[in-house]
């Protein structure tokens, strides 16, 4: 009973952040953070909370999108194109109806065939040693950087400052690094505190600066006439729905690209695939347009989740929080024990699976309340979003020296911003930082490197061909390859595309 | 704007206060790591009893040093301060440079606890090549892999033993503790390093693995190393024996000896400043809690069953007598020379 009450605390929560234009599931995660000690004597508990307000949260982002214009969250930018000239036409609830219905498709088919496989998946941890890992993560660097992002030497900068970011603390065997002498940095830059920096807070004072007004366009019609004409267009359309999600879900799997690249690619297949002239075009208010991109975001959230529990690499920042809380409880994400350990995924499945049918329940039935929330001035609830995230921040040590820390990433986010500067591709080389260093010396170790003491080395009988055997090492070769191809292919290729940073 | 800001700052004000709580546990390791769940779980059942709240308090650093570094030279005063430190801080207290000092402090409760060490299933001692993942907190148990690996060398010093060290071993540093189970499980490290309550949870009934030794728990009493209850006959020296025929000894084992008892019989453990008012009331509680079915339950789910010492100036006594010279020198040696870990020998641990 005690999981259904806080999977029902997670959804409406998650709900509630998830309307608010602007924070979206990160900061979602990044204001709970500090209720990580309650959870202790029942992890499990934690995950089911937490994974009912990524779902919530990630349904709610759409609505915000459809009825405000203003993105809930960049993964669900894609649904402002159609779904607010909708809403701006007086179909608010034809459209929502159509959210509704794809976000709880979409939500629940992918977490099933995410998580109730994920120990299947765990069986390809095993395969995995030091090199392939190291491959891994190299490949991992090269999407976040060059996929996402079309801006090559913004890209490099971004990975450099993040591998550095996360080269802060202890080298292997202890030593301190990079820490300037601040004794408070021994143990690294935490998760919470970089992505409060770099996500949370610039969002927060984007959303002042652009002094936000977010009531929701007047809405013709019968309300529930309306929710059931959305839902007849999934009916008849379920294709293009269920190819937004199978987008979404692919593009998530994607280390350090889960984002808003999934949404927009989801929706540009679906205009491609419907090239014949429509009654309504594409961009305003073609409620296929909506429907083709709109579950692609909670099949991503789902699907992001799977690289962070198989290897430790978050596809997205909100995936790096839940590793963070995951970290929190003790769990060892990235290993195969957790994978095998069946309360693990079956808290994962329960809490998103009733999360997002949770928050489908609740939008049609309150759906009046959803604007009220709406016409709330923005500043209010950014006010007490920023105080909590402050807060949660300073629950690490206590000392002045979280809120200096906090501060300095919030700038440094604040000027990635301004200058699209890829902040998931610092994220992610952060997380991996430690693990290349790691794995790249681990590597060296196990094939002959020898190392006695600094200064006392020798490369002698290193065993380069048993590295660099295709039989031997067929994943750490082909992801190496992979990465060098992502990485030529960006610096070659003449039409960027679009850029997601 | 600016009255929206002051409102803001008024609640982060008001929120921050609010939290303050009567007692804190220091923990010297960020959230999440063995020690800080502990802490976790120790002070969510140590408030029932002391009737006051008691929230944690993180200070992390390298080696979860300045944490206790902090205790020492400022926190301790507090008279509603509790230090919570591991095994680490035992080794790092003998071979690192720090401030804090054991002596200076009550102990509040200590869990004497083990550490188990697997092997390959059927790979033998005597032959070939190990690869061995390390890191910070594994000195005592590398030490008996070698004595194990290597067996009894002419005089036993730990100049012969690096010799056979540099020859049989693959020594990985910096391998978490996930990564190294994972490693062993698909053959790429021959040895696997465990609590008792995870060995349990991820080794037993497992094909490919089998428990190679323990440490053994101290038996205040008598000042010996005993066989661990939840271990029978697992104990390093036992398995030695069965092995090479006679009983580990020479200068290696006398710097495994000090620097086992220094981190497993204070692996978990709680101290106050020597003198702080509260400390009967907290030990008191501490008491209280162990004998309680619920809140030992939960503790134990974490670390196993093992026994808490309470009396701080046996333990210590205990602890000082491992100290010698020799004892000293060749655990530095050794960890500087097989790990490549900065040790440093300190003189004045012997006074």
């Amino acid at each position: 009973m005690e999981y259904v009450i806080w999977a029902l605390i997670g959804t409406l929560y998650g709900m509630l952040v998830g309307i608010i234009p602007i924070a979206g599931v990160t900061t979602a995660l990044i204001t709970v953070f500090s209720m990580g000690a309650y959870f202790m004597a029942d992890p499990y508990l934690g995950l089911v909370f937490l994974t009912a307000i990524v779902a919530s949260c990630a349904s709610a982002d759409s609505y915000t999108s459809i009825l405000t214009g203003i993105p809930g969250a960049s993964t669900t930018a894609a649904c402002v194109i159609d779904g607010y000239p909708m809403a701006k036409k007086g179909q608010a609830a034809r459209a929502m109806g159509i959210a509704i219905t794809d976000s709880t498709f979409n939500g629940v088919i992918f977490a099933a065939l995410a998580f109730f496989l994920l120990p299947y998946y765990g069986k390809i941890i095993v395969l995995f040693g030091r090199p392939e890992f190291l491959g891994f993560m190299t490949m991992a660097l090269a999407c976040v950087g060059f996929v996402a992002s079309k801006n090559v030497f913004l890209s490099i900068c971004a990975i450099i400052f993040g591998l550095c970011v996360g080269m802060v603390g202890e080298d292997v065997v202890s030593n301190p690094r990079l820490t300037f002498g601040w004794e408070y940095l021994q143990n690294g830059i935490g998760m919470v505190v970089l992505l409060s920096g770099l996500f949370g807070v610039p969002e927060l004072l984007d959303g002042f600066r652009r002094g936000l007004k977010s009531a929701a366009p007047p809405m013709e019609g019968n309300y529930f006439e309306g929710l059931k004409e959305g839902f007849g267009d999934c009916r008849r359309h379920w294709k293009d729905m269920v190819r937004g999600g199978l987008i979404g879900f692919v593009t998530g799997l994607l280390p350090g690209v889960g984002g808003a690249v999934g949404d927009f690619l989801a929706y540009g297949a679906t205009k491609a695939a419907h090239k014949e002239k429509q009654e309504i075009p594409f961009g305003e208010g073609n409620p296929i347009g909506l429907l083709g991109c709109e579950g692609a975001n909670n099949a991503q959230k789902v699907s992001s989740m799977i690289p962070a529990c198989l290897f430790g690499i978050p596809a997205a920042p909100f995936a790096a929080m839940v590793m963070a809380i995951c970290m929190y409880f003790g769990m060892e994400i990235g290993t195969p024990d957790l994978l095998n350990d069946i309360n693990f995924t079956h808290s994962l499945a329960f809490g998103y699976i009733f999360g997002t049918i949770g928050v489908a329940l609740l939008s049609i039935f309150l759906y009046k309340y959803i604007l009220k929330i709406l016409e709330v001035p923005f500043w209010i609830y950014a006010m007490f979003i920023l105080v909590v995230i402050v807060w949660a921040n300073m629950q690490y040590t206590g000392g002045w020296e979280d809120f200096a820390l906090l501060a300095i990433l919030s700038a440094i986010g604040v000027v990635c911003k301004h200058f699209n500067i890829s902040r998931p591709a610092i994220l992610v080389s952060y997380v991996v930082a430690f693990k290349i260093d790691e794995y790249f010396w681990g590597t060296l170790q196990l094939y002959g490197y020898k190392q006695w003491k600094p200064g006392l080395t020798s490369m002698e009988g290193f065993r380069w061909f048993d590295l660099f055997n295709i039989y031997n090492h067929p994943i750490f070769l082909v992801c190496i390859l992979i990465a060098l191809g992502i990485f030529i292919n960006s610096l070659v290729r003449k039409d960027k595309g679009i850029d997601y940073t | 704007m600016f009255k929206k800001l002051l409102l803001g700052a008024v609640a982060l004000l008001f929120i921050t206060t609010s939290a303050m709580a009567d007692y804190t546990l220091i923990v010297p390791q960020a959230p999440g790591k063995g020690t800080s769940v502990w802490g976790e779980i120790i002070a969510k059942n140590l408030e029932k009893f002391i009737g006051e709240p008691v929230v944690v308090r993180h200070i992390p650093g390298a080696r979860d040093i300045p944490g206790f570094n902090k205790f020492h030279n400022d926190l301790r005063f507090d008279d509603k301060t509790i230090m919570v430190a591991h095994g680490g801080n035992g080794v790092s207290y003998l071979l690192d440079d720090v401030d804090y000092n054991y002596y200076d402090y009550d102990l509040i409760g200590s869990m004497n606890n083990d550490i188990v060490l697997g092997k390959q299933a059927g790979k033998d001692e005597k032959s070939g090549t190990w690869t061995i993942a390390g890191g910070s907190g594994f000195e005592p148990d590398a030490a008996a892999a070698a004595m194990l690996l290597c067996g009894p060398q002419g005089d036993n010093t730990v100049a012969e033993y690096l010799a056979c060290w540099r020859e049989r071993v693959v020594w990985v540093n910096g391998v978490s503790g996930g990564e190294k189970r994972l490693g062993f499980k698909n053959g790429e490290f021959d040895i696997a390093r465990e609590s008792p309550a995870a060995w349990k949870r991820f080794y037993t009934g497992i094909e490919g693995n089998e428990l190679w030794f323990t440490h053994g728990i101290l038996d205040l009493e008598n000042n010996v190393q005993m066989n661990d209850p939840n271990f029978p006959n697992t104990q390093f020296e036992d398995v030695y024996a069965s092995l090479w025929g006679e009983q580990p000894k020479g200068d290696l084992y006398n710097a495994y000896k000090l620097t086992r008892n220094w981190r497993d019989a204070i692996q978990k453990s709680l101290w106050m400043n020597k003198g702080n008012p509260n400390s009967a009331k907290v030990k008191a509680a501490v008491t209280a809690m162990i004998n309680d079915p619920v809140a030992s339950a939960e503790i134990y789910a974490k670390t196993g069953v093992y026994p808490w010492i309470q009396d701080g100036p046996a333990l210590l006594a205990a602890l000082k007598s491992l100290i010698t010279e020799k004892a000293l020198k060749d655990a530095v040696t050794w960890n500087q020379e097989a790990y490549g870990f900065p040790s440093i020998y300190k003189p004045e641990l012997l006074k």
